[in-house]
């Protein structure tokens, strides 16, 4: 292969899989201002009343706020209680972290509506009344596996010499983590992060059966399916796209994250 | 059948107890056992209060909160509803069984509530406290009766009725008489059924088998519409719609011509005009009603609720949000002109009898010649897996 | 890193212990169930096999639909990850950070927007439909493109890349351009420094990518579902409709144990081959 037909198809790859991953997302921004009930071509003219439906509705905001509480809360507990495991896990060695690592991933293994069952089955015969509480600890222990996974996956291929060397240089085991290992893994504890976070948005099966009363923004669009959705509902993940790409916009920003 | 509450009481308490020694066990596994349980709780425990006492929570179908909080009834009582949508009506069962303070008010399916009334998931409802039922029409009342009351007491309160009939895309197809009319050469990849199994069953084994009540197949009966529903699946329909308001999507993207639907579904098919037949074979109907849960929190509440869900305002809210009929006779002046001619207000009685039928509960026990319910269930699984 | 034993357990408890009350507990509970029975609806705690030999006699072609599937979307998604980490870590150059900003945001938008996105694109009157016809390459509509097997395919594979490229992206970056160089500059072919270099560095976070797919892609049912048609029930339709619709947890939990054994074995089978592919040289 000569490296420039090398370059054209690296080329070609490249634009082909920003194709698919894009255009769903593309067409959904669209069609959350096209005037068409219909999500197909052609469009009728843009309008904002999608938003304005979307708005308008009291139970958006009731689920805007369950899910941001919810969100939030299993943001920060599964990137500190997975970031701490997989410095655990990276402390280990490979031979005896792997049998970790596989243990805590087991509820990955099935399908989430098990663990939604197999919790809301627990729940149920100890007497523990319904709550956003009692979705938290459902979904972190569903979602930690990826955030140990990903940052496990990052340490392990962390060159130590490093830290050996800043630990010989006379850095405290504190400052040369913040000085040398933070900075090197923060892109992948960010990336960590932000998956929690897609994962937490968009979970809704655990939630379903743990949640006891109350939506939340995938339960709502869940219950929306019985009518079938309109294009409010692109409205609300046209909202959720662009806060998203804003924080991560800010978060690369912050850790000057250059690739 | 009394007894029948107490054995599930009993069988409730059995099960809480035979948990608690793992319990114990697993909160000895580590002193720090019980601060685990404190990190996921306190990370969202301190945003919100617990749920205040005039929190109703509500499992019903997208659309019928809107008959619950018709007019401006929730700002008036300071109430609050705590929703959940269902996917399944089952899954109000399997919720009241594990977990009966969960759910204050709901929906069931309509052939389901004198099962449900007879497991003591329900509480008898007293019309005392619903002045809206004595404004009923009283052909509802009489369809309802027999899947909504339990040894003489009603389990169920009847908002909205409609059928199950045969859909179709009026711009390209001409009315049709028959359900077999759906397998026509030229409906092939063009046509659908809903995933409710329910319908499905009372609509196809009747004309699959003859049997004029669909829930009471024989089982060999049973096993002759299974054989059928799987034909049609694999060689004419295009998707078993995930929901009724899918069809609609499907009419309006033109993936299909025709289906089994329900009236309700049109005006979501856009731009396409969709328009229905009862078909000779006999068409299945439903009553909704709303149930208050056996053990909700505050009785007084769901049944302010539930009568307001009979009431003019909520009828109107409710039918007009969801394109679906009224059952108080006296919002009908009130209703849109739209909604007045898609449902046929001035004959209900014929509706529910006229080739048009309201199922019975499938039989319970086996008694080795016809089918029980959990037949239905594995049957409605052997289509699925085919 | 931490290295001292009692800090390595100190680091490890809050996950473990979440993991122990939250998974294990109550699954343990739930798999208990699974040796009961039901009768007329009703629970009886009589011990019993008879679940396990109605997996086996019900559903064995539903658990091998739903595991095959699962095994083309994982293969399908790892394999386009790896292309993509691997464009975007050596070859992207400047660009590298926009492509993997584009993954990040892909993560987002919601599941089940997505998959009505999907069918936007797919249908009948379909995006890519119109496109087709438009650019006279059919002259009918090519209905395949949605209700089957395929549909889900694509679907669950979009769904699932962002979530696979990251761990490879990740170890990807510990691999330094000057071993790279090094290889080059010794005369070792591309493929070579592929297989040599680049795949035995990145082995865990490929492992990683897999398995979030082929896990996630298993016990999906709801993308099957809305764009599957009508013969793709996976066997996670089967839990809910006997733990919902017919009142048989017994049943459902059967069922579930006999998806999480498949998939440890799976995982098992795979760490056993690569460790065999990439020991040989």
């Amino acid at each position: 292969m000569t490296s420039r037909s090398g370059r054209i198809i690296w080329i070609l790859f490249g634009a082909a899989t920003v194709l698919f991953m894009l255009s769903p997302l593309f067409l959904l921004v669209l069609f959350s201002f096209g005037r068409n009930e219909l999500a197909s071509f052609p469009m009728r003219g843009l309008t904002f009343d999608w938003y304005r439906a979307l708005f308008a509705k009291a139970d958006f905001w009731v689920a805007l706020e369950n899910s941001a509480y919810i969100c939030l809360a299993v943001g920060v507990t599964s990137v500190l209680v997975g970031n701490l495991a997989a410095f655990a896990f990276a402390g280990l060695r490979p031979r005896r972290a792997a049998p970790a690592l596989a243990a805590i991933a087991m509820p990955l293994m099935m399908p989430p509506l098990v663990l939604a069952l197999a919790l809301f089955s627990t729940y149920s015969a100890l007497g523990f009344s319904l709550s956003i509480a009692t979705v938290v600890p459902g979904q972190v222990v569903f979602i930690q596996p990826f955030v140990i996974l990903v940052i496990y996956s990052r340490m392990a291929s962390f060159d130590t010499a490093i830290l050996d060397s800043a630990r010989d240089l006379g850095a405290s085991p504190m400052k040369a983590f913040l000085t040398v290992t933070l900075p090197i893994i923060s892109p992948t504890v960010i990336g960590a992060g932000l998956i929690a976070m897609a994962l937490s948005l968009d979970e809704f099966i655990i939630t379903y059966y743990t949640i006891g009363g109350g939506l939340t923004l995938p339960t709502l669009i869940w219950g929306l399916l019985r009518r079938s959705l309109d294009p409010s509902v692109n409205a609300l993940a046209t909202l959720i796209l662009i806060s998203t790409v804003g924080s991560t916009i800010l978060a690369i920003r912050a850790t000057r994250y250059r690739g | 059948m009394k007894h029948n509450r107490m054995k599930s009481a009993a069988d409730g308490l059995v099960r809480v107890r035979s948990l608690v020694p793992m319990t114990r066990r697993q909160m000895m596994k580590g002193t720090g056992a019980l601060g685990a349980a404190a990190l996921g709780m306190a990370a969202s425990g301190g945003f919100r209060p617990a749920h205040a006492a005039t929190n109703i929570k509500a499992m019903v179908w997208e659309g019928y909160d809107a008959f619950l909080e018709g007019g401006d009834f929730l700002a008036r009582k300071d109430l609050t509803l705590d929703k959940t949508y269902i996917g399944a009506p089952e899954e109000i069962i399997a919720k009241l069984r594990l977990n009966p303070r969960e759910v204050d008010v709901s929906t069931p399916y309509f052939i389901q509530v004198d099962f449900m009334a007879a497991e003591g998931l329900l509480q008898p409802l007293d019309l005392e406290k619903i002045p809206n039922f004595k404004n009923l029409f009283p052909a509802i009342v009489d369809a309802a009766r027999g899947n909504m009351t339990y040894e003489d007491q009603w389990y169920s309160m009847p908002f909205t009725w409609a059928s199950i009939p045969l859909m179709y895309n009026a711009d390209e197809v001409e009315p049709m008489e028959s359900w077999m009319d759906m397998l026509r050469p030229e409906f092939k990849g063009k046509s659908a059924i809903p995933a409710d199994p329910t319908s499905v069953f009372a609509t196809w084994g009747r004309v699959v088998t003859g049997n004029q009540s669909p829930n009471r197949m024989t089982l060999a009966e049973l096993e002759e519409t299974v054989k059928f529903l799987i034909d049609m699946k694999k060689n004419h329909l295009r998707t078993i719609a995930a929901s009724y308001g899918e069809l609609g999507d499907l009419f309006a993207r033109k993936e299909i011509l025709i289906c089994e639907g329900a009236e309700w579904i049109a005006p979501l098919a856009g731009e396409v005009r969709v328009e229905w037949s009862y078909p000779k074979e006999g068409t299945m109907t439903y009553i909704e009603g709303f149930s208050m849960g056996v053990e909700a929190s505050d009785p007084d509440a769901v049944y302010a609720l539930i009568n307001n869900a009979l009431s003019v305002e909520g009828q109107v809210a409710g039918a007009e949000y969801n394109g679906l009929p009224i059952t108080n006779a006296e919002a009908l002046p009130m209703l849109s002109e739209s909604n007045r001619a898609t449902y046929p207000y001035d004959d209900i009685a014929s509706f529910f009898t006229t080739n048009l039928r309201v199922e019975e509960m499938y039989l319970l026990e086996a008694d080795g010649t016809n089918a029980t319910w959990d037949d239905y269930i594995q049957g409605w699984e052997t289509v699925m897996k085919a | 890193m931490p290295r001292h034993p009692l800090v390595v357990a100190l680091f490890a408890l809050p996950a473990t212990l979440i993991f122990l009350l939250f998974f294990v507990g109550p699954f343990a509970y739930f798999a208990v169930m699974s040796f009961w029975s039901v009768s007329s609806y009703r629970i009886s705690r009589e011990f019993t096999f008879i679940n396990y030999i109605d997996v086996y006699r019900d559903y064995f072609y539903s658990l091998g639909f739903t595991f095959a599937i699962a095994l083309a979307i994982a293969v399908l998604t790892t394999v386009i990850a790896f292309a993509f980490a691997y464009l975007i870590r050596f070859r992207a150059g400047r660009w590298g950070p926009a492509l993997l900003f584009v993954t990040l945001i892909t993560m987002f938008g919601g599941y089940l927007v997505k998959i009505y996105a999907w069918r936007t694109i797919l249908g009948t009157t379909g995006i890519l439909n119109t496109g087709l016809l438009e650019l006279g390459l059919t002259s009918e509509p090519l209905p395949w493109l949605l209700y089957n097997p395929g549909a889900v395919v694509t679907t669950l594979t979009h769904f699932l890349l962002p979530f696979s490229v990251l761990p490879i992206y990740g170890s990807l970056r510990g691999i330094s351009d000057a071993q790279l160089a090094a290889a080059r500059d010794l005369g070792a072919r591309p493929i070579r420094t592929l297989l040599d270099i680049v795949l035995p560095q990145c082995e865990l976070g490929l492992v990683v990518a897999f398995m979030l797919a082929f896990f996630i892609a298993a016990g999906d049912y709801i993308t099957p579902r809305l764009v599957g048609g009508t013969s793709t029930a996976m066997v996670g339709n089967f839990v809910e409709n006997q733990f919902i619709t017919a009142l048989n947890a017994p049943q459902s939990s059967a069922l579930a144990v006999a998806i999480l054994l498949i998939s440890a074995g799976t995982i098992l089978g795979l760490r056993a081959m690569l460790h065999r592919v990439l020991a040989v040289r």
